[in-house]
C-alpha cells in the first residue's frame, strides 16, 4: 500500500496540502463515540505537517460529560506532551476568545475547541484569523449545527468497523472513521472512509476490500 | 469599652466625650454614673487592626516602607490595646511630595478627606516621631539632626515606657525627657531594677537615633515601582488605563537598567477614601518590554479595580523580577506574525491567556509515575514551559495499534456486563442505558493494585483486567473488571462481637466503563 492510497483525490480536502486547510470548519458527531472520533480526525488534522503546538479548549461541562484528555490516547495519536495546550473555560465566549487570540499570535499549529453556541459574526472572526495566520480552526459540536456560519467546511464523522488486525482476528484492528462532508465551499460534499496510519499519525482512505495492511498478503499466493 | 482585669473600662473616646471630662481607662461604671446618656460599644481590637493594615496599605502611595507600630510600643495612660499608629520611613523621600512641610500638609488634608482624625509628625527617627505625634503641640516637625532638643519637652510618657516606669520617673520628679537626658546614663540604667532601667536606656538611644530601630513593614517593598498622583480623581477604567500607558514604560525602562525582567506584576490604586484596590499578574518568562506589560494587565481586567469614589494615585511595581537573559522582540499582537520568534509569541499567548481565564485553566498534561491510567498524568500549569520531554517508557508496549483510549472518564461508569468466567472479555453489556453487543475484543490487559495507597473505603484495591472492545457499529470502549474471579472475590468482614471469628462474605468483581476510543 502504496501510494495508490495516498491519491489526493482533487475532492478530497482530508488530503489537500497544508495550505489549503486554512480556515474555519466545524465537525460533529453522535454520542459519545461520534464525538471522540470528530475530536481525534479534528486533532490530527490540527496538528499535521507542523511542529508547533496545539490549542485544544473545551468547557468543563463538555468534559464532564465526554471525559477527560488521556495522554497516553493522544501520544498514540502521535501528539507529543510538549505539543497540546489545553484551555479549560467556563463560558463560550471566553473559549471563543481563547481561539482568536491563539491564532493571531502566529505561534500555533491549529486549534481545536468544543463549543456549541457561536454566531455569525463570531465565526467570520475565527475564518479570518485562521486564514491569515494559515492555520486550521476546527469547531467540536455535538449536534448538527443549523445555524449560519462563516466554517468553510462542515463534517460528520462517525465510527466504522475496524478493519481486521492481522494477528489476531477477534481483536479491533485499525480504527476506521466514516467523514462526511455535508458542506463545503467549492468542493461537492462526499464521503470516505478513513483509516488511521499509525507510523505516519495520519488518517488515510481505507483501502477497498481485498487490501489487509501495509504489505499486500494474498498477493505472493495468486501470482504463484 | 473592653473589658480588662478591673472590669469595664473605657478604651476610646470621641471628642465629644473627651469634653465631658471622661478619660481612657477610666472604669466604665464610673463613666455611666458621670454621663447617664455615655453611648458604649464593645471594643473589636481584630478589626482595628484589619483598618489599620488598610490605612497602612493606603500609606504607601507615600513610602514603600510602612509599618504599623509594634505592639509593644502602646503605652501611657491607655489600657496596652490597641495599636494605633503608623510608622513610615520617609527618607530620601519628602522631597517628590514639595517638601517636608507641603508632605505632612497634604497627608492630613487626605486623611481629613477620608474622615479619619489623625496627628502627624516628621523627625530623624521613628522613636522622636512617635513622641511628637503624641505629645507635641507645636512643632510637629523636628528638624534634622535637632532632635534632642525637639524632645526635650515632652513628658516622659513619650518615651514609651511602661506605666509603672512613668509613675515612678514622676516620682523621682524627672518629668520630661529633658530631665531624662541631663543625668548620666549609667546611673539611669543602675537606678532601676531590672529590665526597666535598661529599657529606659534604649528608648532614650532609639529617640536619639543612636540606637538603629528596625521597622517591620506591613508588606515586603517591591525593588521596582513607578507612580503617578493626579489632581482630580481617576473614576473608571479607561482613565486607568491611560495612565497605565505612562507607567508601564517607566517601569520598564527601570527593569530594564537593571537588567530584569518582571515575573509578576502588581498595579495598586490608592483610594480618595484610604483604601487601596489592586490587580495582580504573574508572567510566565521574565519581561521588560513595555506593551507586554500594559497588554497583560489589560487582558486581566482593569474593571475589576474597585475604584470606589475615584483613586488619586495609581503605582505600578514588580513584585517579583528575574534577570532578563536575551532581548525581547514584539510580544505583542501579530503584526509581525512570520517574522517573530514563535518561542516568543507563544509565551506572549501564554501570559494572555493566563491572565483573562486565571492561571490554573491553561496547562499541558505531565507523565506521572503511575500504572493507573486515572493517575498517570497531571497537569502542569502553562507558566512553568512545555513538559521535558521523558524518555518513552511506553515504547516498551507494543507499537501500532492504539491501546489507550482518547478519553478517559472520570469516575469509571458502571456497566451491567454478560461475560465469561473466570477472564473472558464481555460479550453483551449495557452503559447508559444502551445496549451494546460486542464483535471484537482485545484483552485482558491486567494491572495491578496500587498496594501502597490508602484504602477506599476500608476495602483493599483490587486488580483490574482492561478489555478494548468493538461493537457492530464500530464503536470502540475501554472496560475493565475489577476483581479477579477465584482470588479476590471475597473478603473477611469483621464479626459483630469479638471474640467470633470473622465472615467470609462474597465481593464479587463489578465491570466498569473507563474510556471510549476514537
Amino acid at each position: 500500500m502504496t501510494p495508490a492510497n495516498d491519491i489526493c483525490l482533487p475532492s478530497n480536502p482530508a488530503l489537500t496540502p497544508r495550505a489549503g486547510r486554512s480556515g474555519l470548519e466545524e465537525a460533529w458527531g453522535e454520542g459519545v463515540t461520534g464525538r471522540v472520533g470528530a475530536a481525534a480526525f479534528c486533532l490530527v488534522r490540527a496538528a499535521e505537517d507542523d511542529t508547533r503546538p496545539v490549542l485544544l479548549a473545551a468547557p468543563r461541562a463538555w468534559l464532564r460529560e465526554q471525559g477527560l484528555w488521556l495522554r497516553d490516547g493522544l501520544k498514540g495519536l502521535g501528539l507529543e506532551d510538549s505539543r497540546l495546550l489545553f484551555v479549560q473555560a467556563d463560558r463560550d465566549a471566553q473559549i471563543l476568545w481563547a481561539l482568536e487570540e491563539g491564532l493571531k499570535s502566529g505561534a500555533l499549529a491549529g486549534a481545536v475547541a468544543a463549543v456549541d453556541a457561536v454566531s455569525l459574526l463570531a465565526s467570520r472572526r475565527l475564518d479570518l484569523a485562521a486564514r491569515e495566520a494559515g492555520a486550521p480552526c476546527l469547531l467540536l459540536r455535538s449536534k448538527p449545527a443549523q445555524d449560519l456560519s462563516a466554517a468553510r467546511r462542515r463534517w460528520h464523522i462517525a465510527s466504522a468497523p475496524s478493519a481486521v488486525d492481522p494477528d489476531d482476528a477477534r481483536a479491533p484492528g485499525r480504527p476506521r472513521l466514516i467523514a462526511a462532508l455535508t458542506r463545503s465551499r467549492g468542493e461537492p460534499p462526499g464521503q470516505w472512509l478513513l483509516e488511521w496510519d499509525d507510523e505516519a499519525h495520519r488518517f488515510r482512505l481505507a483501502a477497498g476490500l481485498a487490501d489487509h495492511g501495509l504489505v499486500p498478503r494474498g498477493r505472493t499466493v495468486a501470482a504463484a | 469599652m473592653e473589658r480588662g482585669p478591673r472590669g469595664l473600662t473605657l478604651s476610646a473616646l470621641n471628642p465629644a466625650a473627651r469634653r465631658l471630662g471622661l478619660s481612657r481607662g477610666q472604669a466604665h461604671a464610673d463613666a455611666r454614673a458621670m454621663v447617664p446618656a455615655l453611648i458604649s460599644v464593645p471594643a473589636e481590637p481584630e478589626r482595628d487592626l484589619e483598618a489599620l493594615r488598610s490605612l497602612a496599605l493606603w500609606a504607601e502611595r507615600y513610602s514603600p516602607c510602612v509599618a504599623m507600630e509594634p505592639a509593644e510600643a502602646s503605652s501611657g495612660p491607655s489600657s496596652g490595646s490597641g495599636r494605633e499608629g503608623l510608622l513610615i520611613d520617609m527618607t530620601g523621600g519628602a522631597h517628590l511630595f514639595g517638601g517636608e512641610t507641603a508632605l505632612l500638609t497634604d497627608m492630613a488634608g487626605r486623611l481629613a478627606a477620608a474622615a479619619l482624625p489623625a496627628r502627624l509628625a516628621l523627625a530623624d527617627t521613628a522613636g522622636a516621631a512617635w513622641a511628637l505625634a503624641r505629645f507635641g503641640r507645636a512643632a510637629r516637625i523636628a528638624p534634622a539632626g535637632a532632635t534632642r532638643n525637639a524632645i526635650a519637652p515632652l513628658p516622659v510618657a513619650a518615651l514609651r515606657l511602661a506605666r509603672e516606669d512613668v509613675q515612678l520617673l514622676s516620682r523621682l520628679g524627672l518629668r520630661t525627657i529633658g530631665d531624662l537626658l541631663a543625668l548620666p546614663r549609667a546611673g539611669l540604667a543602675r537606678r532601676f531594677r531590672g529590665e526597666a532601667g535598661l529599657t529606659l536606656v534604649r528608648r532614650l538611644d532609639q529617640a536619639l537615633g543612636v540606637e538603629p530601630e528596625i521597622l517591620a513593614g506591613v508588606r515586603p517593598a517591591p525593588l521596582w515601582r513607578v507612580w503617578r498622583s493626579f489632581l482630580e480623581p481617576v473614576i473608571d477604567a479607561a482613565g486607568v488605563e491611560t495612565v497605565l500607558g505612562d507607567l508601564a514604560p517607566s517601569l520598564a525602562e527601570g527593569l530594564e537598567r537593571d537588567g530584569q525582567g518582571a515575573r509578576r506584576l502588581a498595579l495598586t490604586g490608592f483610594r480618595t477614601d484610604g483604601r487601596t484596590t489592586a490587580l495582580t499578574v504573574a508572567l510566565s518568562r521574565p519581561s521588560a518590554h513595555p506593551g507586554h506589560l500594559a497588554r497583560v494587565l489589560k487582558e486581566r481586567g482593569l474593571e475589576h479595580l474597585d475604584l470606589g469614589f475615584g483613586i488619586d494615585a495609581l503605582m505600578l511595581s514588580a513584585e517579583t523580577a528575574e534577570p532578563l537573559i536575551q532581548v525581547q522582540g514584539d510580544l505583542d499582537r501579530s503584526s509581525q506574525l512570520g517574522a517573530a520568534d514563535p518561542r516568543l509569541a507563544l509565551d506572549g499567548l501564554l501570559d494572555r491567556l493566563g491572565a483573562r481565564l486565571g492561571e490554573g485553566q491553561v496547562h499541558y498534561l505531565e507523565g506521572r509515575e503511575s500504572w493507573m491510567p486515572e493517575r498517570a498524568q497531571v497537569r502542569r500549569p502553562a507558566s512553568e514551559g512545555p513538559p521535558p520531554s521523558a524518555p518513552d517508557r511506553e515504547a516498551a508496549r507494543a507499537p501500532g495499534l492504539p491501546d489507550r483510549p482518547l478519553m478517559l472518564l472520570d469516575p469509571p461508569e458502571a456497566v451491567t456486563t454478560v461475560a465469561e468466567l473466570p477472564d473472558g472479555p464481555p460479550v453483551r453489556f449495557i452503559w447508559r442505558r444502551v445496549a451494546h453487543h460486542v464483535v471484537r475484543s482485545q484483552g485482558p490487559e491486567r494491572l495491578s493494585a496500587e498496594w501502597w495507597r490508602p484504602l477506599r473505603r476500608g476495602l483493599p484495591p483490587r486488580t483490574r483486567d482492561y478489555y478494548r472492545v468493538e461493537d457492530g457499529e464500530g464503536r470502540r470502549y475501554w472496560l475493565f473488571r475489577e476483581g479477579l474471579y477465584g482470588r479476590e472475590d471475597r473478603m473477611e468482614q469483621p464479626p459483630s462481637d469479638p471474640g467470633a471469628e470473622p465472615q467470609i462474605v462474597a465481593r464479587p468483581p463489578t465491570w466498569w466503563m473507563h474510556g471510549v476510543f476514537p
